[in-house]
């Protein structure tokens, strides 16, 4: 159980040679990871972007009977206020509220405090400590406070090692998350897992909408599953060691949960395609019943030809407009060949990160993509609008908190944060919104008529790649 | 006592266990006892810097009363020791937790917001530095122009001069933002013939000088275990003299450099020649070394 034994997950640029800071053409891309290494670039300016503590709590959040210390200042705590609205205020949690007598003297008193207060006032089953900054830089001890109360209140509390600032990658903090949980809830030595009957669908960022579109896809397959650790429960993380196999539902932010279960616990991990559009949904699925052998060609047949059936008839309402997609790898791979058969024109991309997982497909788009041009990097508005600005695309198709600045300039914005695309129905719903803003873009065309230039000329005159740089080291 | 009162402000910093703690409240009872109003400030998170002036009586740390969170009086955390000596100690967080560093920057921050220096209106604030400067707390005393001097005490040793010498990188990057320059070396604790030898070398690599040279002696641990400095404890022995000897120094030489640190190879290969010097010495091969 080796990734386990070490204290919190390694940074995905260390394991995974991730980088978030690039600007060219696919191809470009291509030819740099195939060289072996990905040059790591840095941006002498930057803007805003999420940190490995924003992802944990966006996946804890969701965690049943669980509460949250978040162990810092209480700004570090601001960012729990976004995930409270989603949740309706039923997530628990707190904020140990350290100050500069704290930094000085340690930080381990308020922690305990805090914990006691939590598990006093709220009973969870589980308690995550979410570090922060000030922790990680002071090295201040979680553990003998965590395992002290461990005993005395008979609950699992789990450290989560987010620090904000050792990766730039922020979805690293599902990595930390996930680390924590297992290294608590799974046993620490391999053992004999008796192999039951069902599957691990390993959900850390969807949707509950995703997940209604997958579990009716699974129906069909008559398996039962075990969904987890997005809005999971203590049991079903434990259980999670007897499935027959995982199976992501997204391999970029899944890829270390299967990992950690088949090479501790012996439980196969089957990596397939995001089942974003029609051929890698088939794929999906193809992939879960020939493991189980079971047969499910009609069922597919008779989804994809409704499917089929449906673009073929939206395609001319789509021709040659041209498309700007920002959304994670995955997604906006799977999503440039979607758009492209609805008769899109694909004018550039922007992804938050890219790492060694992304080679395979990256290489197979370039005969028909290589000169598309593609950002990495999460946030960076300004390199967004400026490439926005000299590729003049008709549609934003985003995933991000950019959206409505790009609103501001003119384009047609397809926000697809809370639309699901997963599956045959998730191409419903893209169209549907596609089609909404192909029909009235009087709102995009208000704003810019009406919103100031949110960068002045002279900055919009430079490159997109301008601030991006190769470290002298 | 005037409005432009002149506070001379000293910070003195050395490896752990050089005799720094020693070295300092010796001057500081040097100056008592010529008259001037002085204050010492332990900056080191053992708080033991002016045991010997106090006698070993109890005295809060300024971040025990930061600890405590109520509302501190300068009186709470300072005591007045031999010849009236106002002594003051940082402390820290216990071993092993929280930011030490973090805690010297605090503590100096409360004795300000206390109006120490206009309260007690000193002539002399020695400040008694963890010597090795691991971050930028330990710092502090240096920089923003807080202290006007610095000193550093170092033996013979290559760890103590090694100290030093990061010292004086220290003093390099902050002298020309407004920090503290050096006035120079105080040799302590001096056994071996070529000791002396050594740190003047060094010195003079280094653009600095010696200010004094302490040899070891039974006198100095003697005092030290009645709980007493040795102008306290011994004031007629030649140790005494050395150490009033040396404040007068401080006294009237306020000369300061910024140092010329030597690099990482540039310090190995001093050394590397004096340990072939010692050993040719040892093994009685006559050359030119002064120094035995």
């Amino acid at each position: 159980m080796a990734i386990l034994k070490s204290r919190t997950a390694q940074i995905r640029e260390k394991r995974l040679q991730a980088t978030g800071a690039f600007y060219g053409s696919l191809l470009s891309l291509v030819n740099e990871i195939k060289s072996g290494d990905l040059p790591q670039r840095i941006r002498t300016f930057s803007q805003d972007t999420a940190s490995d503590l924003l992802y944990a709590l966006k996946l804890l959040n969701t965690f049943k009977n669980a509460a949250i210390v978040i162990h810092g200042p209480k700004g570090c705590a601001a960012a729990q206020t976004y995930f409270n609205a989603m949740n309706d205020g039923e997530i628990k949690w707190a904020v140990t509220n350290l100050n500069e007598r704290d930094s000085i003297m340690g930080s381990d008193r308020k922690l305990r405090d805090t914990i006691l207060n939590v598990f006093k006032s709220f009973e969870p089953e589980i308690i995550f400590v979410i570090t922060t900054p000030v922790v990680a830089i002071n090295n201040d001890d979680v553990e003998s406070v965590v395992e002290e109360l461990q005993e005395q209140l008979n609950i699992k509390i789990i450290p989560i090692y987010t620090d904000a600032f050792k990766s730039k990658i922020g979805i690293t903090g599902y990595d930390l998350a996930v680390h924590g949980l297992l290294k608590s809830l799974l046993p620490e030595e391999e053992t004999d897992n008796l192999q039951q009957d069902f599957i691990n669908l390993i959900s850390i960022a969807e949707s509950q909408d995703d997940l209604t579109e997958l579990l009716r896809i699974l129906s069909a397959l008559k398996i039962a599953v075990n969904i987890f650790p997005k809005y999971a429960s203590v049991r079903n993380v434990i259980h999670s060691k007897h499935a027959k196999f995982s199976i992501a539902v997204n391999h970029d932010e899944a890829f270390y949960t299967g990992d950690v279960l088949q090479s501790g616990f012996k439980v196969p991990y089957h990596a397939v395609p995001i089942p974003v559009g029609i051929s890698q949904t088939e794929e999906w699925i193809n992939e879960i019943s020939s493991s189980i052998g079971v047969e499910v060609n009609d069922f597919i047949a008779k989804e994809i030809s409704s499917v089929k059936d449906f673009i073929e008839n939206k395609k001319s309402r789509f021709f040659q407009k041209k498309i700007f997609i920002s959304h994670s790898p995955s997604y906006a791979f799977a999503l440039l060949e979607i758009l492209t058969e609805l008769g899109f024109q694909v004018v550039g991309l922007k992804v938050p990160y890219i790492d060694i997982h992304h080679t395979e497909k990256l290489a197979a788009l370039i005969e028909k993509y290589g000169e598309l041009s593609i950002i990495v990097g999460e946030g960076q508005l300004f390199e967004e609008i400026n490439l926005l600005k000299k590729n003049k695309p008709d549609i934003y198709l985003g995933h991000t908190i950019n959206s409505l600045a790009i609103a501001g300039i003119g384009i047609s914005v397809v926000d697809v944060q809370y639309v699901s695309l997963m599956g045959f129905k998730g191409i419903y719903h893209l169209v549907a919104k596609l089609e909404k803003v192909i029909n009235n873009n009087s709102f995009q065309k208000f704003l810019s008529q009406n919103k100031p230039e949110t960068y002045l000329d002279n900055w919009l005159k430079k490159s997109a790649n301008w601030h991006i740089k190769l470290e002298v080291k | 006592m005037s409005i432009e009162h002149k506070i001379n402000q000293i910070a003195i910093y050395g490896k752990g266990g050089i005799g720094k703690s020693t070295t300092t409240s010796n001057i500081s009872a040097a100056l008592a006892e010529a008259g001037y109003r002085v204050i010492q400030i332990g900056c080191d998170p053992k708080s033991d810097s002016t045991n010997t002036l106090r006698g070993g009586n109890f005295l809060p740390t300024v971040l025990d009363s930061i600890r405590d969170g109520e509302k501190t009086r300068l009186e709470d955390i300072s005591v007045s020791g031999f010849k009236g000596v106002l002594c003051i100690e940082a402390g820290g967080p216990v071993p092993g937790v929280g930011c030490a560093g973090r805690g010297i920057n605090a503590a100096v921050n409360l004795l300000k917001d206390l109006k120490l220096f206009e309260e007690f209106k000193p002539d002399y604030v020695l400040y008694d530095v963890l010597g090795d400067v691991v971050c930028g707390g330990f710092a502090v005393p240096i920089r923003e122009g807080l202290t006007d001097r610095v000193y550093v005490v170092s033996s013979s040793d290559f760890m103590a001069i090694y100290a030093a010498n990061n010292l004086f990188k220290a003093i390099t990057k902050y002298a020309p933002s407004g920090g503290a320059q050096l006035g120079g070396i105080i040799a302590n604790g001096l056994i071996a013939p070529y000791a002396k030898s050594l740190v003047d070398d060094f010195a003079s690599r280094t653009g600095t000088k010696v200010i004094e040279y302490i040899p070891r002696s039974l006198v100095v641990s003697q005092s030290e275990l009645y709980g007493q400095t040795v102008i306290e404890a011994n004031p007629q022995s030649p140790h005494a003299d050395i150490y009033r000897k040396l404040a007068r120094t401080i006294e009237e030489d306020k000369s300061t450099v910024i140092p010329k640190p030597l690099n990482v190879n540039e310090l190995r290969d001093w050394a590397k020649e004096w340990g072939d010097q010692i050993l040719q010495a040892q093994e009685g091969i006559v050359n030119q070394f002064e120094g035995i």
